[in-house]
């Protein structure tokens, strides 16, 4: 957990939201598949982690329940609430038009005369 | 609001910020467990890989609690908290002594001529509050302090 990535604001909350979508997880378990679905490419800082999730709980975005872990440890599980699922949908509409946008900028070529 | 309802929202809110960092604490250890396991599976003995996760999340411990404090559980029912000051009594030689005589308190509202809203007073003694199951430690408060949080 040494190479640390500044992300945007806001953007750590939506890659939470986008990976208990595909299924609850743990808090530890959302750091790990956050890494590995960005190739590595991402290391989420674990001191923003939590602070994070408790935003999300507080805004009614995500639920937490305290359930058993793969290896039979107590653990607290997040899901995203339905609230969520739109917040979430919202975000990656928002994030998809803003890239695409920065991209097109990006990759323009001087006008030929 | 009531006095009585303001108690009860301040208590609600205090035992929800225990039940919270119990939540948090447990939580926290958990992360580090696997943590271990993760270091310890990648290679490393046992021994120094709990020494290392304790380190590098230790220390974001008491951060990840003040950061959690101030944007989650901070709505005590203050109608303005970042007014609020605390006024401490200095010796002669300016130190802090962390005591005001209820005669100096008495002063100190009388002379205030507006610079403070409003003052108040409390007592350390501490004691043990019961709600179902979960003690609550409590200090007794001077008898104007509701009106200091409204």
């Amino acid at each position: 957990m040494s190479k640390q990535q500044d992300l945007l604001q806001g953007t750590l909350e939506m890659l939470i939201l986008k990976s208990i979508s595909l299924e609850p997880m743990h808090g530890y378990g959302i750091l790990i598949r956050i890494q590995q679905l960005s190739q590595e490419r991402l290391q989420i800082q674990q001191g923003s982690l939590y602070p994070a999730l408790y935003r999300l709980e507080y805004r009614g975005l995500i639920k937490a329940e305290w359930g058993e872990s793969e290896n039979n440890r107590k653990a607290k599980y997040y899901k995203l609430t339905a609230e969520g699922r739109r917040q979430l949908k919202l975000e990656t509409e928002n994030w998809n038009r803003l890239s695409a946008g920065v991209v097109g900028v990006l990759n323009a070529e001087p006008e030929k005369s | 609001m009531s006095v009585l309802a303001r108690a009860k929202c301040i208590l609600d809110g205090a035992l929800r910020r225990n039940r919270m960092e119990g939540d948090m604490d447990a939580e926290l250890r958990f992360h580090i467990a696997k943590y271990t396991e993760d270091l310890v599976g990648s290679g490393m003995p046992r021994e120094k890989a709990e020494r290392q996760a304790r380190i590098e999340f230790g220390h974001l411990q008491p951060a990840i609690f003040s950061v959690v404090n101030a944007w989650v559980l901070k709505p005590l029912p203050y109608a303005n908290p970042d007014q609020l000051v605390v006024i401490d009594s200095a010796d002669v030689k300016g130190k802090w002594t962390g005591v005001t005589s209820a005669g100096d308190l008495d002063d100190w509202r009388t002379q205030n001529n507006g610079v403070f809203e409003n003052i108040c007073g409390w007592q350390s003694s501490v004691f043990t509050l019961e709600n179902g199951t979960s003690p609550l430690p409590a200090h007794s408060s001077a008898q104007n302090s509701f009106a200091c949080w409204e």
